[in-house]
């Protein structure tokens, strides 16, 4: 268990990437009870998530496809269907 | 159940355009490039209508030929600056080579991601401490977390396996965790 911090830090990474499996789970759990910087970094990097998470709503939200671009595709799009006919 | 009218790219520009412009956006950060995207989603759509099985709904069909755009345009910019760049940030520099223990020991962040994610400073130092990360980080550790692409998606984009890209992004993680917490965090106590 020489490495075991490098390990859990591992995990606990791969745990926004994957569904980790029981015993994976159950390491963490019980490293956390004894290792408070890795309880830390857990926390930290999940908190990370959510600023990312937030920050790429915010960015869309409300945002519209503009006018000007609309109409583009759409001259576009007729040209292609007037091919078709 | 689709009719006629459903299948129409002038009518899916009016009712999905918006939408499929956020995802877009939210993917490429360009106004330009999403517009882009966008157009070359109804049109390929449009070719390949014949395909819609019609067991999922017009939405997610569109969405989903957006993202396969969206993963060939990473593919080709990754291609025409692709430069053999190994040996990135080697983990065991956080951990002691004896012990196996942390050695800056993380430490509690107070703030709330809401706080943060409006603090513009923060934002700042954030964006500095993503692009320090060596290149290879960098860029997978974007596209899951700027770009907000699935594991699979970027597996596919990059070329490389799921255990690779776990690899770089534990790494991203690390380093970025311990540049925020020099920049940012470490003050607070």
């Amino acid at each position: 268990m020489k490495h075991a911090c490098e390990r859990i830090s591992q995990l606990a990474s791969q745990q926004l990437e994957r569904k980790l499996n029981l015993s994976e789970r159950v390491s963490m759990f019980v490293h956390f009870l004894m290792c408070g910087a890795c309880k830390q970094y857990n926390q930290n990097i999940l908190k990370l998530r959510q600023v990312f998470e937030l920050k790429r709503d915010e960015m869309v939200n409300d945002v519209k496809l503009p006018e000007l671009k609309r109409n583009d595709i759409q001259k576009v799009i007729r040209s292609h269907l007037e091919q078709q006919d | 159940m689709t009719n006629k009218r459903e299948m129409n790219p002038e009518q899916w520009l009016s009712e999905y355009g918006d939408m499929l412009y956020r995802f877009a956006l939210q993917r490429a950060q360009d106004s330009e490039l999403a517009a882009d995207l966008v157009q070359e989603t109804l049109l390929s759509a449009w070719k390949s209508k014949d395909s819609f099985a019609g067991n999922s709904t017009v939405r997610t069909w569109l969405v989903g030929i957006l993202k396969h755009k969206w993963i060939d345009h990473l593919r080709k910019e990754i291609r025409t600056r692709e430069q053999a760049q190994l040996a990135e940030g080697d983990p065991t520099a956080w951990f002691d080579v004896d012990s196996g223990k942390w050695n800056h020991k993380p430490e509690q962040w107070h703030d709330d991601p809401a706080s943060l994610c409006q603090n513009k400073q923060f934002m700042q130092v954030l964006q500095g401490c993503t692009e320090n990360l060596p290149s290879k980080q960098q860029r997978v550790f974007a596209m899951r977390e700027l770009q907000g692409l699935d594991s699979e998606e970027i597996c596919k984009a990059c070329d490389i396996s799921s255990t690779n890209l776990h690899v770089l992004l534990h790494r991203a993680r690390l380093g970025l965790r311990h540049c925020l917490n020099e920049h940012w965090f470490g003050g607070q106590k």
